[in-house]
């Protein structure tokens, strides 16, 4: 083995395990906090053992209908050239599950804290105090902006409920389209409530160390 | 003007922040909205039509099929079947890595998933060999990129939605850069590792040898390398669109992985569908936002105002050149290529009416430049993704990065801005 890799091992070594990841924080900064906790530390909780019912129900939607996207775009190609006879319902139906996908799959990412973010907050602070401030700061700007999104959603879509639209082939309410964004901004916002509660949390039984 | 200097000032620092892309994008599509008294009550409304776009599918798909194809048991065979030419030579392992990371551009279109997917195997095996760990690193880093180059490619995707061109010609106009820039990054890495002593190589085998390794790797890998053929002969055969080709992509890998090469289990299927869709709802909350905020500017005639600022430097259109390509540098430092492709085709793209040049071409320049500034600190997510891969320090690896990126990726997009032909040589060929 070379070197350098002895030498980062025995760096990663020497530092005290005292959290999962801890002997990274040395590399790249303090873990962010879980908005929901390892099911070993919440199972006593009647809120997190429903919070986990709910979120492999949405998993579970967001694999089926990933699938069946991709299965329908295909059955198009093969509709179109095996049997001449396209089905024009798909052109309508696709972008239903899409949008379903991605307003879901954006709830998914809030929760996982999987959003694409940038950020150079570790590599400027070492200190877990500042760098758990900032991060409540970021998180409230995402609340805020998930209700105002969210509210607009909600308008939008009960336009379009009033008016009693429905799709063009399909004669489908176009309701179900539009609440995918209503309906993905309502839970993205449960998931910042959860996380805000728990950094701030973090924030008020953290001291004030360098990482 | 003012208002959206300020605007984009605290989306930048936002970002800086942590806050997630596309929150920062909608808090300045929201502050600039309440600063100008426009209506904004159109913002959700408008940026669910964009993104419900059918031409927007493709994304999902391709994501899902790149995501896939790490679990089907593609990736190793594509890399034994690269390996089996070069892997005996000194620094071969490393180009092993660069023409993979090229190959699975051309079945995934994803630079993250190449990362994940040729790092992880890549890196310790070069590592194993005696290769620097900071070399190693730094070209999974800058050879991810080739994914977001060679088609199909997901910022060209919504490029070409964006500035309402061709999805295939946008495709074909950074192939030719992304297939020299895969060699130049080849010859790099023979370059700098021409004094390194540290490397083991395995003894050269005969010809025939070779020969023989060759064609029973690539036998195993046929289904594997023919998936391009696929993808892109659908394409532009004009069999089926960009998004049906992405459908395409996606049941073929699955009956691949399943049934051929028996890699990819139901477990499988349902991880990495979750964290497609889990990656595709973060992107497509980047685009939610971002196409309201570049809607509020395009109302308030901010693309046409820059285009008249920067012709009023210069109307030479080799320094308007030069500028654009500095911005585009700058841009893809600060955001992700998804929303430095709609920003560019935003905001620049009046500019690059007026002086002349060719939406194609410029579709290049922006996936070559974008590409540099995604593996440009300080927001580089695809240099970070790469370090967090193999678990080292930004400072270990940050040296041979930028001599791979000075020396390979910078002249590269000078030659992509200064010589058309090799963007617009192979999209003419569709006319």
């Amino acid at each position: 083995m070379n070197t350098k890799t002895t030498h980062l091992e025995a760096d990663l070594d020497i530092i005290p395990d005292t959290h999962p990841d801890a002997h990274l924080d040395h590399y790249i900064g303090p873990e962010a906090v879980k908005l929901v906790p390892d099911k070993e530390q919440t199972d006593v909780s009647l809120f997190f053992r429903l919070e986990r019912k709910f979120i492999a129900l949405i998993r579970g939607l967001l694999v089926f209908v990933s699938i069946a996207l991709g299965l329908l775009m295909f059955s198009q190609v093969v509709m179109r050239y095996g049997i001449e006879s396209p089905f024009l319902g798909i052109e309508e139906l696709a972008p239903m599950l899409a949008l379903w996908i991605y307003f879901l799959g954006m709830t998914h990412a809030t929760r996982e804290r999987e959003h694409i973010t940038g950020g150079i907050v570790t590599l400027i602070f070492s200190n877990h105090r500042v760098i758990d401030a900032i991060r409540i700061f970021g998180t409230v700007v995402c609340l805020i902006l998930t209700v105002v999104f969210g509210y607009f959603a909600y308008k939008y879509a009960l336009f379009n409920f009033e008016l009693g639209r429905k799709s063009l082939y399909l004669r489908w309410p176009k309701s179900l389209w539009d609440f995918s964004m209503f309906t993905g901004f309502l839970l993205v916002g449960f998931y910042y409530v959860l996380q805000l509660i728990a950094e701030v949390r973090d924030f008020k039984n953290i001291k004030s160390t360098k990482s | 003007m003012t208002i959206f200097f300020i605007t984009v000032s605290i989306v930048v620092v936002l970002m800086l922040l942590e806050v997630p892309v596309g929150f920062s994008f909608g808090a300045g599509a929201l502050i600039y909205g309440l600063s100008t008294g426009n209506d904004i009550s159109f913002h959700a409304g408008y940026g669910f039509s964009q993104v419900a776009s059918f031409s927007l599918l493709a994304l999902p798909l391709f994501v899902l099929s790149g995501t896939l194809m790490t679990s089907g048991g593609i990736t190793e065979r594509l890399l034994n079947f690269v390996n089996s030419f070069v892997g005996r030579t000194k620094g071969g392992l490393g180009a092993v890595t660069v023409l993979s990371c090229a190959m699975f551009g051309a079945i995934s279109g994803s630079a993250s998933a190449a990362i994940v997917a040729i790092g992880k195997i890549m890196v310790p095996r070069m590592v194993k060999e005696g290769y620097p760990q900071g070399h190693a690193t730094s070209l999974v880093a800058v050879s991810s990129v080739l994914a977001l180059m060679i088609p199909p490619s997901i910022p060209m995707i919504v490029f070409a939605i964006t500035t309402r061109i061709s999805v295939a010609k946008a495709f074909l106009a950074t192939m030719g850069p992304g297939i020299m820039l895969a060699l130049v990054y080849c010859a790099l890495n023979f370059f700098f590792l021409r004094k390194n002593t540290t490397i083991r190589v395995e003894p050269p085998l005969p010809f025939k040898e070779v020969t023989r390794q060759i064609a029973r790797t690539g036998f195993e890998a046929t289904f594997a390398i023919i998936m391009p053929v696929i993808i892109l002969g659908g394409i532009y055969s004009g069999i089926c669109t960009p998004t049906e080709a992405g459908a395409v992509a996606l049941v073929y890998t699955m009956i691949v992985g399943f049934f051929i090469y028996r890699g990819m289990t139901l477990r499988d299927l349902y991880t990495s569908t979750l964290d497609a869709a889990t990656l595709t709802g973060s992107v497509m909350m980047v685009l939610f936002f971002l196409f309201i905020m570049s809607r509020s500017m395009v109302l308030a005639q901010i693309p046409n105002q820059i285009a008249d600022i920067l012709l009023s430097i210069s109307e030479n259109k080799i320094i308007l050149l030069l500028i654009i390509n500095l911005l585009l540098l700058i841009m893809g430092m600060i955001v992700d290529d998804i929303s430095g492709s709609v920003l560019a085709a935003i905001i620049l793209m009046p500019v690059v009416d007026k002086i002349g040049i060719d939406p194609i071409h410029f579709a290049a320049i922006v996936g070559t430049n974008l590409g540099l500034g995604n593996i440009s600190p300080p927001c580089a997510p695809l240099l970070y993704m790469a370090g967090g891969v193999t678990k080292l320090p930004l400072n270990k690896y940050i040296g041979p990065t930028m001599k791979f990126l000075l020396l390979g990726h910078l002249p590269m997009v000078f030659v992509v801005t200064f010589v058309p032909e090799l963007s617009l040589y192979l999209p003419s060929l569709l006319d």
